[in-house]
């Protein structure tokens, strides 16, 4: 029951009209008002106006004919069907080849809805803090352009009916990103980390649309509703290679597009370099949004997901890998936002862990959150370093409570949620992930993979509780440690800051409601309202933990039923965890850097600890020496190698040489002395009658079936030098049971192909002679071959 | 014969007048010359838009044929005719050749007339031959091209200009005088089967050529037009002719003449010996999936600009390719569509370096840098084009590139349904993955290059004191930027127009595919082994276009490699 409404291509034109009046329109009007450039105001109204309207328009949407439509779904209890179709809107066709037909639509449901909401409310309070953090930048305009070119270009990611429409935006995403992230190219560095982004984002992309054309190859489609169909999901588990299902590899080329855009293992190295950025960019595209469109595709695609149990373990696991090895990697920065942006790539695997393990509310429910305490940190991060000059060096703050008590609270809040402490809301969202992990357990798993997911991402959270009050500690706590130049500039920042920090802090504090622990009394009934899961049951179809109350025998996951007890000891476990977290930094954080652990990194095993996590793992040097060395050199070998010297150099002018020389040395022959060519014409009669007067014949032969072979002579050769054979004709004898007398004989036709069958007494080896008669000279010319008859009943003989 | 086949030789009729106006003109007014020629190719380009109208979308056969005798002794006749493959490539080099023009308003100095003559005559030359429907017509036009392209190089190029031209010229008539051969052995052995002697092509398309015969004839034809497209290995006459021609001669180049491969292709090789192509198909797809990387990975190891951008298109006409030999509707509609786009891209491309090279003379990417801050107008039009040559969705590059892959990938058909070419191609996933290899490889490349020029400190003194783009330039970009989004976003149009030509490319190759094996013989008619039968072969059909069903129980000795022809077999 999918409605159609004509309002839905709206939400992403209004940023994308914006972006164009920005960009181009104000810009060449602006000599039109005697200015040079365009006024800020001017630009930063345009860009708020359009995604506020886009927010507008989208609280409308989901607030009245979606919430209808959803009120109407809800309320018919059993009877319902599996999903509601949502709001949707086609605009045209986009290609139409053959057998693919892409369409340009958007649709509109819960999961969606979601998505909008967190894309426009949290970008409009981005773009609001930016008027603020980027006042008096030279390219005002062009930052505002982009940032609403990009918010445009999430909100078709997030409205696309189809993967191809889903990739534009996709696509989209990454330009924008590799535009704000280069903004302040001057710097060859930020360039570069424009560049690395795009290029990790592109391998991603590589699987995507390999993803594409195999999903198409098996189902016939790529559009959402059509490859929800019964006959699409057949499709998908048949065998396809090496034992595994198609929908296995569907499922991980499309995750391997994930893990290029969420930054996870091994395409996450791009996420801490995007740091170059503007900070409202980190915000809003490498916290809030952009990063997480790989989970929303997954859980977009949960059907496809659901029929491989193989692609979802990998899923979890690369997610919990990356959820611990990116909390690790946080330890030791120094940078400001590149300790949040370890952070979020920690996060991100913990939203991943959750659709791994089908716990696809618990995902997005992180997604949301993660969306809210992240982007605040970023713009908390942003008036922090705005107010330290523009340095982000976490060694040379502290203290800073006491300048700028606003910026501080909404920070220790945001820490507080991510840390997971109660009632906050990253305590919920991430108790959901973790119960969701503990208790998967799928067809193949085994009994340890819930179990082993759990605790690693348990290890992951106490390193998140701890590095971030490590960093908040060292910000804010202890006393400040920059120089006196620094000191006198440092100020709280203007309203128009601090603002969205508040706003953003307040619903970090309540945004948890929306998804209350499962907890069921004795008749199963929940006892807590579960606001997001219902809203997202419309849509996705959960086969985890949460499916408990939705019966669904037809899934590969098992059900996994937790019990209250269980629940609630997970959740006092993850409270704990965090508190750990919080007060081991504390104790060496409270007061500054400490000077035992600084001490213990200069020293023996200590150092070279520290050493590996200071440096990432090494990886970005792995990737550094392997990838783009590699691609360096092989770049430099194919150019200097095949195509400078063999193809052009051996191969072209080569052959250029080769017809110089030659024709220089048959200059020699043309020298006009008379005796010289007469000792040509000698030498060249006698060669010719050489040639001539030798022929060869010959004959081929081809089994037909068990032991009749069929012979065919060969007369090439023949044929061409003694032209007259075929005028006059021969005459052709075949022996062919080596008694030295003539089995066949017969007139040769040079029209007509000669053939001749004969049958041998069984599989062996046989002597065959073939002998022709020139008609003219009555010369003959013999051949004897030995030919090989194949027992035909043993395998792999003549067919 | 309808009023409106006289539009297509008027199109051919307008630039060279055009260019003989020009040459009258006083050779002391330079500009008088570039104002004339520039309005003579916007007459063309209006001229090849009214083709629009009375051109009719849903016929697939050729459309406003024009037929008249050439040289009667021999059956060759001056035809032309536009379908829904031609009239794209038509309609780009029209487009085109006023950019080209105007572009070289300032960079052209000397010899003027000459200049817009010779680019006038080069368009009559393109025309004539995407128009041709003759082979020997084809084959003089294709021959005509090469002139002003060697003089555009051999007298307004650069340093080593008279090597780049004589390679140009050399390496491109050893591939077209092997397709000589092979055009005059179709032109005995068609006069031998039905008595009647002609190089009209619909007339020849009918015949049947013993299946190893075919494999030789398409491996001549095959040479000519790779070495055109360039395939690799046979690429490197481009490099040196695109860095040594001066801007307008490579966007010519790049934007047109290239195309020549790929439409060689469709129009004549592979129609003409479809078994010979089905044969070679796989390995023509490889060379061009190799080329892909191989492009990408050489234009990464350049220093000069041009080279880089000239070695991109070794990586993209690949995946023209890789579309045509896909033998489905998605990937040859996504090669022409790839080829259209490479024809915006990659001239905006050029265009842009031209622009520098103009102010600067130099190509070497290391002299440039941050020119972002000094130039911001054009750095946003070097973007366009750079993006819409990265295949970015939602710019024409994506579509074709996007669509030449994926019918690549399903050539052999869907899961449940393979198709006839399922025989012919095998690992079309793979060649798929590697082609898309090169939307990696491809922004690698074209994003280091915008970023070693556009990025970065403004540290040269020399380029603190560059204009930005004036609005002449911006006008020669703009027709190329609103061609590339327009393509990008609303690609439906475009794609119908070609729709019922390739369908009838594809089952008109399908069917002469599946003809009997045996001596040289009509399509549709029985394959008889006649000893020198040109009295007992039967007429050529009054109707050329009758021709083309499909040989039902003629097959007198099943194919080896048909999967449908294996029936009658047992």
């Amino acid at each position: 029951m999918q409605k159609t409404n004509n309002l839905l291509f709206l939400i992403p034109l209004l940023p994308l009209a914006g972006a164009f009046l920005n960009l181009f329109v104000w810009r060449l009007l602006a000599p039109l008002t005697g200015k040079y450039r365009q006024s800020d105001s001017l630009t930063h109204t345009t860009a708020i106006a359009s995604v506020l309207g886009a927010f507008g328009l989208a609280c409308y949407l989901v607030g009245v004919p979606l919430w209808k439509q959803y009120s109407a779904w809800h309320a018919l209890g059993d009877a319902r069907p599996e999903t509601m179709g949502g709001l949707h809107q086609h605009l045209w066709t986009w290609i139409e080849v053959g057998s693919l037909k892409i369409d340009l639509a958007f649709r509109l449901d819960t999961l969606t809805a979601v998505m909008l909401l967190v894309i426009t409310g949290i970008g409009s309070l981005i773009h609001i803090y930016s008027v603020g953090y980027m006042h008096g930048e030279k390219r005002y305009p062009a930052f505002f352009g982009y940032l609403n070119l990009f918010t445009g270009m999430m909100l078709i990611l997030v409205l696309g009916d189809s993967l191809p429409i889903m990739f534009i935006g996709w696509e989209g995403v990454g330009l924008c990103s590799y535009l704000l992230i280069g903004f302040w190219f001057e710097e060859t560095a930020n360039a570069d980390a424009g560049r690395k982004a795009f290029v990790a984002n592109r391998v991603g992309d590589f699987a995507f649309l390999l993803g594409i054309c195999l999903l198409f190859y098996a189902t016939g489609s790529v559009d959402f509703a059509d490859l929800q169909r019964p006959e699409s999901i057949d499709a998908l588990k048949e065998v396809f290679w090496g034992g595994e299902r198609m929908g296995f590899y569907i499922a991980l080329l499309f995750f391997i597009g994930a893990c290029g855009k969420s930054a996870q293992i091994p395409l996450y190295v791009w996420l801490p370099d995007a740091m170059a950025g503007p900070t409202p960019v980190s915000a809003l595209i490498h916290a809030a949004t952009m990063v997480t469109a790989g989970v929303y595709m997954i859980v977009r695609m949960s059907f496809l997901y659901a029929h491989s149990t193989t692609a979802m373990a990998i899923v979890a696991v690369v997610g919990a890998l990356t959820a611990l090895f990116a909390a690790i990697m946080a330890f030791a920065q120094t940078d400001l936002k590149k300790v949040l942006a370890y952070s979020t790539v920690s996060q991100l695997g913990f939203m991943f862990v959750g659709v791994g393990v089908g716990a696809y509310t618990a995902g997005v429910f992180h997604l949301i959150t993660h969306a809210f305490f992240k982007a605040g940190l970023f713009l908390a991060a942003g008036s922090v370093m705005h107010a330290m000059s523009g340095s982000g060096d976490i060694m040379k703050m502290g203290g800073l409570r006491k300048y700028m008590p606003r910026t501080r609270w909404s920070f220790l809040i945001y820490c507080v949620a991510i840390a997971g402490i109660f009632p906050f809301s990253g305590f919920f969202s991430k108790d959901e992930i973790l119960a969701g992990a503990f208790g998967a357990g799928a067809e193949g798993w085994g009994p340890v993979l819930g179990k082993f997911l759990w605790a690693t991402l348990s290890i992951a959270a106490l390193g998140t509780a701890f590095y971030m009050f490590r960093l908040y500690f060292l910000v804010f706590g202890g006393e400040l440690r920059c120089d006196e130049e620094t000191k006198s500039h440092i100020h709280e920042s203007p309203y128009s800051m601090t603002v969205p920090l508040m706003i953003l802090a307040a619903f970090t504090c309540v945004i948890g409601v929306i998804g209350f622990p499962h907890l069921l009394d004795d008749k199963k009934e929940l006892i807590l309202p579960t606001y997001l899961h219902d809203w997202l049951s419309s849509t996705v179809v959960d086969f985890g933990r949460e499916s408990l109350l939705m019966a669904n025998g037809t899934s590969s996951i098992p059900e996994s039923h937790l019990s209250n007890t269980l629940t609630i000891g997970l959740m006092i476990g993850a409270f704990a965890i965090g508190l750990i977290g919080i007060f081991t930094a504390k104790a060496i954080y409270g007061r500054g850097p400490s000077e035992k652990v600084a001490a213990m990194c200069e020293t023996g095993n200590g150092k070279a600890i520290h050493n590996v996590v200071l440096n990432k793992f090494y990886v970005d040097e792995l990737y550094e020496w392997s990838l783009y060395r590699f691609f360096r050199g092989a770049a430099k070998t194919l150019h200097e190698v095949v195509d400078r010297f063999l193809i052009d150099g051996l191969v072209v002018n080569g052959s250029a040489w080769l017809i110089d020389r030659g024709s220089r040395g048959l200059q020699l022959f043309q020298n006009g002395q008379l005796h010289r060519y007469l000792v040509g014409v000698v030498v060249g009669g006698a060669l010719i009658f050489y040639f001539a007067s030798s022929p060869k014949v010959s004959f081929d032969y081809k089994q037909l079936n068990a032991n009749e072979v069929e012979f065919t002579p060969d007369f090439s050769s023949l044929t061409t030098i003694r032209g007259g054979l075929d005028a006059k004709g021969a005459t052709i004898t075949f022996d062919l049971d080596s008694d030295g007398e003539a089995d066949f004989t017969s007139e040769y036709h040079p029209q007509k192909p000669m053939k001749v069958k004969w049958t041998f007494g069984g599989a062996g080896k046989y002597k065959v002679s073939m002998t022709m008669t020139d008609a003219v000279f009555d010369e003959k010319y013999s051949v004897t071959r030995t030919i090989t008859v194949k027992d035909l009943a043993v395998k792999g003989g003549v067919k | 014969m309808t009023g409106a086949s006289a539009l297509l030789p008027a199109l051919l009729v307008l630039p060279l007048v055009g260019a003989i106006l020009v040459m009258l003109l006083p050779k002391e007014e330079p500009g008088l010359a570039r104002g004339v020629s520039l309005g003579v190719s916007i007459a063309t380009l209006a001229l090849s838009l009214v083709i629009l109208g009375p051109y009719d979308t849903k016929i697939a056969s050729m459309q406003m044929v024009f037929d008249k005798e050439w040289i009667p002794g021999m059956g060759a006749r001056f035809k032309l005719g536009v379908d829904g493959i031609s009239i794209f490539m038509v309609l780009l080099t029209t487009f085109l050749t006023p950019i080209i023009l105007l572009s070289a308003f300032k960079a052209i100095t000397s010899r003027v007339r000459e200049f817009c003559a010779l680019l006038l005559i080069l368009e009559v030359g393109m025309l004539g031959a995407f128009l041709s429907l003759d082979l020997l017509l084809f084959y003089v036009f294709w021959e005509i091209m090469l002139i002003p392209m060697y003089l555009l190089i051999g007298i307004w190029g650069g340093q080593r200009r008279i090597y780049a031209s004589i390679k140009f010229v050399i390496y491109t008539m050893a591939g077209s005088l092997l397709m000589l051969v092979a055009i005059f052995y179709l032109y005995a052995q068609y006069g031998s089967v039905t008595g009647e002697y002609t190089l009209d092509l619909t007339q020849l398309e009918r015949l049947v050529l013993p299946r190893d015969v075919q494999i030789y004839c398409f491996a001549a034809f095959a040479l000519a037009f790779a070495i055109k497209v360039p395939l690799f290995p046979l690429h490197t006459w481009l490099p040196d002719a695109h860095v040594q021609a001066p801007t307008a001669g490579s966007v010519v180049l790049a934007g047109v003449l290239l195309k020549f491969g790929i439409y060689g292709f469709l129009r004549f090789a592979m129609p003409l010996f479809p078994y010979g192509a089905a044969e070679l198909a796989p390995y023509l797809a490889y060379l061009a999936a190799a080329g892909i990387v191989y492009g990408a990975f050489v234009a990464f190891a350049q220093s000069d600009v041009k080279k880089l951008v000239a070695y991109s298109s070794v990586s993209h006409l690949g995946f023209c390719m890789i579309g045509i030999f896909a033998m489905n509707a998605e990937g040859i509609e996504g090669s022409i569509y790839a080829m259209i786009s490479h024809g915006l891209t990659t001239s905006g491309l050029f265009l842009a370096i031209g622009v520098l090279y103009e102010r600067r003379h130099t190509r070497e990417m290391s002299e440039y840098g941050g020119l972002w801050k000094q130039m911001p107008v054009f750095a946003g039009l070097f973007l366009m084009c750079m993006l819409g040559s990265v295949g970015l969705p939602g710019l024409s590059g994506f579509v074709g590139e996007f669509l030449t892959i994926f019918g690549m990938f399903i050539s052999g058909g869907t899961a449940g349904e393979p198709t006839f070419w399922a025989e012919f191609m095998p690992h079309p996933m793979l060649l798929g993955a590697v082609a898309t290899s090169g939307v990696i490889f491809g922004a690698i490349y074209l994003l280091y290059m915008f970023q070693k020029m556009m990025f970065g400190p403004l540290d040269n003194p020399k380029n603190k004191e560059l204009k930005d783009v004036s609005w002449r330039e911006i006008s020669v970009f703009t027709p190329l930027i609103i061609g590339i989004v327009v393509m990008g976003l609303y690609p439906k149009p475009f794609i119908k127009v070609m729709e019922p030509a390739v369908d009838r490319f594809i089952s008109r190759f399908e069917a002469k595919l599946i003809e009997p094996d045996g001596p040289a013989h009509l399509i549709g008619q029985p394959a008889v082994a006649s000893d020198r039968a040109p009295k007992t072969a039967p007429k050529a059909a009054a109707d050329p276009h009758a021709g083309h069903a499909h040989a039902e129980g003629a097959h007198k000795a099943p194919p080896t490699k048909k999967p449908t022809a294996e029936e009658p077999a047992h």
